[in-house]
């Protein structure tokens, strides 16, 4: 007799869990779909009647997280995928969420720590690479900043964006030769990528070409003639070589 | 009895005419109220039907080129306008209309036009001569634009909008000195105007006193800290020293 009674107690107890663990998932899909009709608040509500139901839900965690992000709730948002990654150290999502609103707030340091976690995590993934050394660069460690570059570009030769930045260290330097190199490579894979032109000007007014600097930033003009950062750029070329007029022509424009 | 006729027949026709009048000043009203309601196509149908009406009704013609111009119809606007101006060539808002239609365009040189004839029309008014010098230079005629600052300085010669542009003119011309002695009076009237501190800088790099113009764009960045422009400008003189790790440090973050 005591044993059914144990057996209906464990049967209740078990169904209550899976209950709970049901509905927390089904609030979490629910506030998903509200999240793609951009209906934010109430998706945040949703989740947070999911993690009630579960507070283990990584997935729920990290999708609040994600919410907050996008109402600028940034601390909220922070909270959030930090209980995600006390749950799973190693949730490459709650990491990732981390770094970048970390990165939103401009607290690169702690943004760097969760974006060193993901390189740990998956040290084969370019863009975790790309990420670390891009966020060393903001923190003007332009030297740590090429090693992750380099773990980047040791993945992928070819890739663009690594490369673009691993010269924006070596102008750092004023290794002005080096980094025209690097970024006459980022051209020749993509002709449209206006940064590396802008780069491109930058390399060459350092080295005081200023003719040619100005025809870069013209490159980049030609692929985006709104660009302020590359129209402030010519300007001050244009005024280095004393054609006032034309340096003011752009500034009445930016 | 004819007599009383003739008198009833008079009466009709007045008020047939205060009718007819009526009835395209309704129109007009409702063509305003579906404007303020942003439904500018119905508008326009009612400010059509008001034009039917009377030809000669101006505010029809003037309220039809804002709708259209509203609805970025903007050479409809233009023949609207110039419907009002048929009616009335003195009539201002037409001429102000056409300015805005005609920017909108980049038709500078007849957005200058147009402005030149509300200056005409209201020469007592400071706004309109800025106004035409600030089309002026945006064709790049810095000469031309000097002589409408001047006379909107002849009205207020504090007007520090007016000396802005004037001391851009200078600048363009290669007149660095007039430029700064003018910018340094807008700085002892509006302390604030961190335009001014800008130019100030970029006139100082062109004369190669880069301390003396990281000073300029500290002050215009510290006015605001969110314009990205004297940041980038501060780069270049950074740059200029040969503080290239400093300035890629700006590089990287704006």
């Amino acid at each position: 007799m005591k044993s059914i009674l144990c057996f209906f107690i464990c049967i209740f107890i078990m169904s209550s869990f899976s209950f709970c663990q049901d509905a927390s998932i089904y609030y979490d899909n629910l506030a998903g779909k509200l999240v793609s009709a951009k209906n934010l608040s109430e998706a945040r509500d949703l989740f947070n009647k999911s993690l009630d139901q579960n507070p283990s839900n990584i997935d729920a965690w990290i999708h609040k997280g994600n919410a907050e992000k996008a109402l600028r709730n940034l601390n909220a948002s922070i909270q959030s995928f930090n209980r995600a990654t006390a749950l799973n150290s190693k949730n490459a999502p709650a990491w990732s969420g981390l770094a970048d609103v970390y990165s939103q707030k401009r607290d690169y340091a702690n943004a760097t720590t969760a974006a060193t976690q993901l390189t740990r995590l998956d040290p084969k993934n370019k863009a975790y690479w790309l990420n670390k050394g891009i966020l060393q660069q903001m923190q003007g460690d332009f030297d740590n900043a090429t090693l992750d570059l380099d773990r980047a570009i040791a993945i992928d030769a070819k890739y663009k964006d690594a490369l673009y930045r691993k010269a924006l260290s070596e102008l750092s330097a004023n290794k002005t030769d080096q980094a025209i190199e690097l970024l006459d490579q980022v051209i020749a894979i993509d002709g449209k990528y206006k940064l590396a032109y802008n780069a491109r000007g930058q390399a060459l007014e350092m080295q005081g070409d200023y003719k040619r600097a100005i025809a870069a930033y013209d490159r980049a003009l030609q692929i985006d003639a709104k660009w302020s950062l590359a129209l402030t750029n010519k300007m001050h070329a244009l005024l280095a070589t004393g054609r006032q007029k034309e340096a003011a022509d752009i500034l009445l424009r930016i | 009895m004819k007599r009383l006729m003739v008198v009833i027949s008079l009466c009709l026709i007045i008020l047939c005419t205060l009718c007819l009048a009526e009835e395209t000043d309704y129109y007009d009203w409702k063509g305003l109220k579906s404007y303020a309601a942003k439904n500018y196509t119905e508008s326009i149908v009612f400010f059509d039907r008001a034009i039917k009406q009377d030809p000669n009704y101006i505010d029809a013609w003037l309220h039809k080129g804002d709708a259209q111009r509203a609805i970025k119809d903007y050479n409809a606007s233009l023949q609207s306008y110039e419907g009002a101006l048929q009616v009335n060539n003195k009539t201002k808002a037409a001429w102000t209309g056409m300015i805005e239609a005609y920017i909108a365009l980049n038709n500078y040189p007849q957005a200058a036009e147009a402005a030149a004839k509300v200056t005409e029309i209201e020469p007592n008014r400071k706004e309109n001569w800025q106004k035409e010098g600030n089309l002026l230079q945006m064709q790049g005629d810095y000469e031309r634009a000097m002589a409408k600052y001047e006379g909107a300085l002849n009205l207020d010669p504090n007007y520090i909008d007016a000396l802005y542009r004037k001391a851009l003119s200078l600048m363009a011309q290669g007149n660095g000195n007039g430029a700064m002695s003018l910018l340094n009076r807008i700085l002892s009237i509006d302390p604030k105007y961190k335009a001014a501190y800008n130019v100030q800088g970029l006139i100082f790099e062109t004369e190669g006193k880069y301390a003396p113009a990281r000073e300029a764009y500290e002050n215009a960045s510290q006015i605001d800290p969110q314009w990205t422009q004297p940041r980038i400008n501060d780069m270049h003189s950074l740059q200029a020293l040969g503080r290239t790790d400093e300035a890629m440090r700006i590089f990287v973050t704006v």
